[in-house]
């Protein structure tokens, strides 16, 4: 395997990020450097999509993320995600072809004709593994703590599942999150179907489906009066600004205390403004206010 | 390189054969819940008695939000969620894909992401001290799609106008 000092990444940053959501990408890189974790960027395609790509043909799913994988292996560097989406791809096309000496041997000939090959040697991580390793130095450098916020945490479904390949946490009742919330000494508040997925995954499919399923979410989150809602997926953070306004649209429900919203955080966010970065040009591009500025 | 149709049948069988009908699949379900003509444990049942033509005639087994609750919760272990991901591959293949995939897939053999780009947004990074945006080898992606069998299956998929 490789000889990583797991300080050191390919950042994947996906499609989402960069294209719909910079202000994530650049609190996520203020993170990482006040961390000193190394990055380098590299070309990479988008994942692909676990949900449209992999459902509209399997196999070209695999080779388009054993590319991506190639491009990491070829600099011997582990893949660092943002998104659970690309996390879950990398890292379950990763397994298979590491496991299943035919299909690596199939995708590797079509690689050829590219001059490339897939070797296996590379691990794939999600940014909240990594934060969380460093919990006790994160501790350490906290210098605004959100003590007066009391958060939700959506883990969102593919930073968990399948659990047996991901192993990020327990699937059924993970905590990592929470931690990473709790070391910046917020509050986190549990709530009913916690678990459930956001239902983004339907929202090009079958939107009104999709609603409901946000809407279910809403109504226990909104129960719990909290502050604001801590994500580590851009689907997720697209799904529950946007599903808001659509659910108030289309059903007049009103969510957060004041009406206009319950604000959704990505978490680097969150923890570059704990490290006393001023956050005012990336949580100025959020459509709903964060109660701290 | 595209598996054939009879692997993908046997495959699905293999894995529907060991369920026995305990619903917790449907119970855990978020889609089942608001849309309940998506019921797993249904579509897992038809296939066991071989009823697959009915299953890939309906277009539910695209209202799965692929959120692997189903695989995850199995007490016999069967991964209903990737089982659907064979089923709506076969899907593919008859032509019924829903537009809103065929606009991603279409995106991502044009520019290799599946997010377009636009002046607001490379503003947005400019204003963030963000570096350049990498585009992936284009030729390389199209490349995979062509060979992978891909566009053969794009040319069955014509897109039709979306009625709600």
């Amino acid at each position: 395997m490789s000889e990583h000092n797991g300080n050191d990444f390919a950042l994947f940053l996906g499609c989402t990020i960069p294209l719909r959501f910079p202000f994530i990408e650049s609190a996520s890189r203020k993170v990482l450097d006040a961390l000193n974790i190394k990055i380098k960027d590299l070309p990479f395609g988008c994942c692909p999509d676990p949900n449209g790509v992999q459902s509209f043909h399997n196999d070209t799913w695999l080779v388009l993320a054993a590319r991506n994988l190639c491009l990491a292996e070829e600099e011997n560097l582990d893949i660092l995600t943002l998104c659970n989406g690309c996390y879950e791809t990398l890292k379950v096309a990763n397994f298979e072809l590491q496991n299943n000496e035919e299909l690596r041997n199939k995708i590797n000939k079509i690689l050829a004709e590219m001059g490339k090959e897939y070797r296996g040697i590379i691990r794939v991580r999600h940014i909240i593994q990594v934060l969380h390793e460093r919990h006790d130095q994160i501790s350490k450098m906290v210098v605004r703590p959100l003590v007066d916020y009391r958060f939700t945490t959506h883990y969102g479904c593919h930073l968990l599942r399948p659990s047996g390949i991901l192993q990020t946490d327990n699937p059924e009742h993970p905590i990592i999150l929470d931690e990473l919330v709790q070391v910046l000494d917020g509050t986190t508040v549990p709530y009913l179907k916690k678990g459930m997925c956001c239902g983004a995954g339907l929202y090009s499919i079958d939107y009104n489906t999709s609603l409901e399923i946000i809407r279910e979410k809403m109504v226990e989150i909104n129960r719990t009066r909290a502050d604001a809602m801590v994500v580590t997926c851009p689907t997720c953070f697209r799904q529950y600004e946007s599903g808001q306004f659509l659910v108030r649209k289309d059903v007049g429900e009103y969510y957060g205390k004041d009406g206009k919203g319950i604000p959704i955080v990505y978490y680097t966010e969150l923890l570059a403004f704990a490290l006393n970065y001023n956050m005012s040009d990336e949580f100025k591009q959020h459509h709903i206010k964060l109660p701290f500025q | 390189m595209s598996e054939n149709m009879k692997n993908i049948l046997d495959r699905i069988l293999s894995l529907a054969r060991v369920c026995y009908q305990c619903s917790t699949c449907t119970g855990g379900c978020p889609v089942f819940r608001n849309s309940p003509e998506m019921n797993p444990r249904l579509i897992i049942g038809k296939l066991i008695l071989g009823q697959v033509e009915e299953v890939l005639a309906s277009s539910y087994v695209w209202n799965c939000c692929f959120c692997l609750t189903c695989t995850q919760r199995c007490p016999q272990g069967v991964d209903l969620a990737h089982l659907l991901v064979d089923l709506k591959n076969l899907s593919v293949r008859r032509g019924n894909t829903p537009v809103g995939v065929l606009d991603e897939i279409k995106t991502l053999y044009l520019i290799g992401l599946t997010q377009e780009s636009s002046k607001t947004i490379l503003n947005r990074r400019k204003k963030l001290n963000l570096p350049d945006m990498q585009y992936p080898d284009l030729t390389e992606i199209q490349k995979i799609m062509d060979v992978s069998g891909f566009n053969d299956l794009l040319k069955l998929n014509p897109r039709k106008e979306e009625t709600k």
